[in-house]
């Protein structure tokens, strides 16, 4: 069947005359125009040769430790002593503050504007072949090398070269609807990519349907593209809606497709992405791939998983290879989930006022509440929800209207002031669990809430100590110290 | 059924640790992330660890 013309009402693919779109598209070269433009800052380029195996984990290392978020752009990255033809992109989505200018909104509330504008799915636009940058470049055959491209071979006990920032889109046979997720991809040969297809994804589902009936499953990976495209195709969406829709939503943009080269005409792909590879995962075939360090900062084991027969490569002339730095600092996951747990508990405390997924958590198993809490139980009740809100969630907290949850230091302390384990801890065993939590057992693990919120009123707590307003605003430090005093006085993190 | 198996490459001697599938799927072998030598788990070249 047509898998194009089965798409629902929303996500119908509409010519691009026919939608009147005549804007430029957003993609990842207008990202960085603007960014170079606004934020000239933001963006490094390293000129200098730097390879790709650990040197650019390295680098990117480096600046987190320096708390310092910028994208990376390496033009001349070296891959067994081979210098590549294409520049490599990464960390673009490690900054929360690039991503609220983006989406114009301030930090606290990033999570619940993608959440809102995955939910404005745009119509989704077909192009022709000569209006899709992406076929600026088209290889099949033997002109294929996956191998050519820039990807990292991130860290110690990784087999080589991964995708990370690759899209996988499949088609639902049932829906004819496009299913994206990203997925890991070692780049194992010129034409083969063996690919770790997440057990509790619907991409997971509809290869293993197609499996069952032994096909073969039709399967693109499609690298480069806006970071709210990123955002967008990676944020939750049931089966019965289409992820490049979603992205559309988070672009205010229709995303444009256009048909594959080797995979047949109802099968699209994103027109503006920097890279597409096109293959088939062989029915009841697999081979070793891992171990691969994952967003937990642990090496995940080495599994048995199907692979990729690479059928055609296209790309932009000058392709930029979008790389995301997993185990290190990058707000997709995260920003999804608060979006997500925000919707979900906000049914169950209407006078929920924020939600948290710190990078402490590794952006998924740990998630901080503000309540107003108007009566007792509404902090349990809290709890409840989020942790039942996605399975990689592991950990919840919940805090009262006055701590800044985005301010670990003030959610430890509230936890010190306002926890006692006997009476305020929530213990699920043997739930659904992350799977790439090193220490769980398989796929069950416990969850555990921490109800850090003071007794509803009208009953009595402690005050927190505070200085009037007005003196804390007008005392400045350095008209009692002097400037170059105080600049001399040694920064210490521990305080 | 353990959650990790611990073994060394044959080859090249370094560890690394793969999923339990290897130990029941009779046709899979491991492929070591060092040198890319493909072997079976009981061709380890240490006796193999398990985590729970």
């Amino acid at each position: 069947m047509d898998l194009a013309s089965r798409v629902t009402p929303a996500t119908e693919p509409r010519s691009e005359a026919a939608n009147g779109a005549a804007a430029r598209p957003h993609d990842l070269r207008t990202f960085l125009e603007r960014w170079e433009r606004e934020h000239p800052e933001e963006i490094v380029h390293v000129e200098k040769p730097i390879d790709a195996r650990f040197e650019v984990t390295a680098l990117i290392t480096k600046l987190e430790r320096q708390q310092k978020f910028p994208v990376v752009i390496c033009h001349h990255v070296v891959s067994q002593g081979r210098r590549l033809e294409y520049p490599l992109v990464t960390f673009m989505m490690s900054s929360r503050q690039r991503l609220a200018e983006l989406l114009e909104v301030p930090i606290d509330l990033l999570g619940r504007e993608v959440y809102q504008r995955r939910n404005d799915r745009q119509p989704l636009v077909v192009v022709d072949r000569a209006a899709a940058p992406v076929k600026e470049v088209v290889r099949t055959g033997a002109d294929v090398d996956v191998t050519a491209f820039p990807a990292p071979h991130h860290h110690e006990m990784d087999p080589g070269p991964y995708i990370t920032a690759g899209f996988l889109t499949l088609y639902n046979p049932e829906t004819g609807l496009d299913n994206s997720a990203l997925h890991r991809g070692w780049l194992k040969g010129p034409d083969e990519i063996r690919v770790y297809m997440t057990a509790s994804t619907d991409n997971n589902r509809i290869w293993l349907e197609n499996e069952r009936r032994n096909e073969d499953t039709r399967v693109a990976y499609w690298i480069g593209h806006h970071p709210l495209a990123v955002l967008g195709c990676e944020s939750r969406v049931p089966v019965t809606e289409s992820h490049l829709a979603a992205a559309g939503g988070l672009l205010r943009q229709p995303l444009r497709l256009v048909p594959s080269e080797t995979l047949g005409d109802d099968f699209l792909v994103p027109a503006d992405a920097e890279v597409v590879i096109e293959g088939i995962i062989p029915a009841h075939e697999r081979r070793p791939e891992g171990p691969f360090g994952e967003y937990p900062r642990y090496s995940g084991p080495q599994r048995w998983n199907p692979y990729i027969r690479v059928t055609a490569v296209t790309h932009r002339r000058d392709a930029y290879w979008h790389d995301l730095m997993v185990g290190h600092s990058h707000w997709v996951g995260s920003l999804n989930h608060e979006g997500h747990v925000y919707e979900v508990v906000k049914r169950v405390v209407p006078t929920l006022r924020q939600v948290y997924v710190p990078m402490s958590g590794t952006g998924h198993f740990h998630v901080y509440l503000r309540i107003e809490k108007n009566y007792d139980g509404l902090g349990k009740s809290a709890l409840v929800a989020a942790l039942g809100a996605d399975p990689r969630i592991k950990h919840a907290w919940v805090f009262d209207e006055d701590v800044d949850i985005m301010d670990e230091q003030e959610v430890l302390r509230a936890m010190a002031t306002r926890f006692q384990g006997d009476r305020d801890l929530i213990v699920i065993s043997q739930a659904v669990g992350p799977i790439l939590d090193p220490s769980a057992s398989g796929i069950t693990g416990a969850k555990v809430g921490f109800d850090c919120t003071r007794p509803a009123p009208p009953t009595p707590f402690s005050h927190r100590l505070s200085v009037p307003a007005d003196v804390l605003a007008r005392i400045d430090p350095e008209e009692y110290i002097g400037r170059a005093k105080l600049a001399a006085i040694p920064h210490e993190p521990w305080g | 059924m353990p959650r990790i198996v611990y073994l060394a490459c044959p080859g090249c001697k370094r560890e690394f640790y793969v999923g339990p599938e290897f130990l029941t799927i009779k046709e899979s072998y491991c492929c070591c992330p060092y040198c890319h030598a493909e072997f079976r788990p009981e061709e380890s070249s240490v006796p193999l660890r398990f985590e729970e």
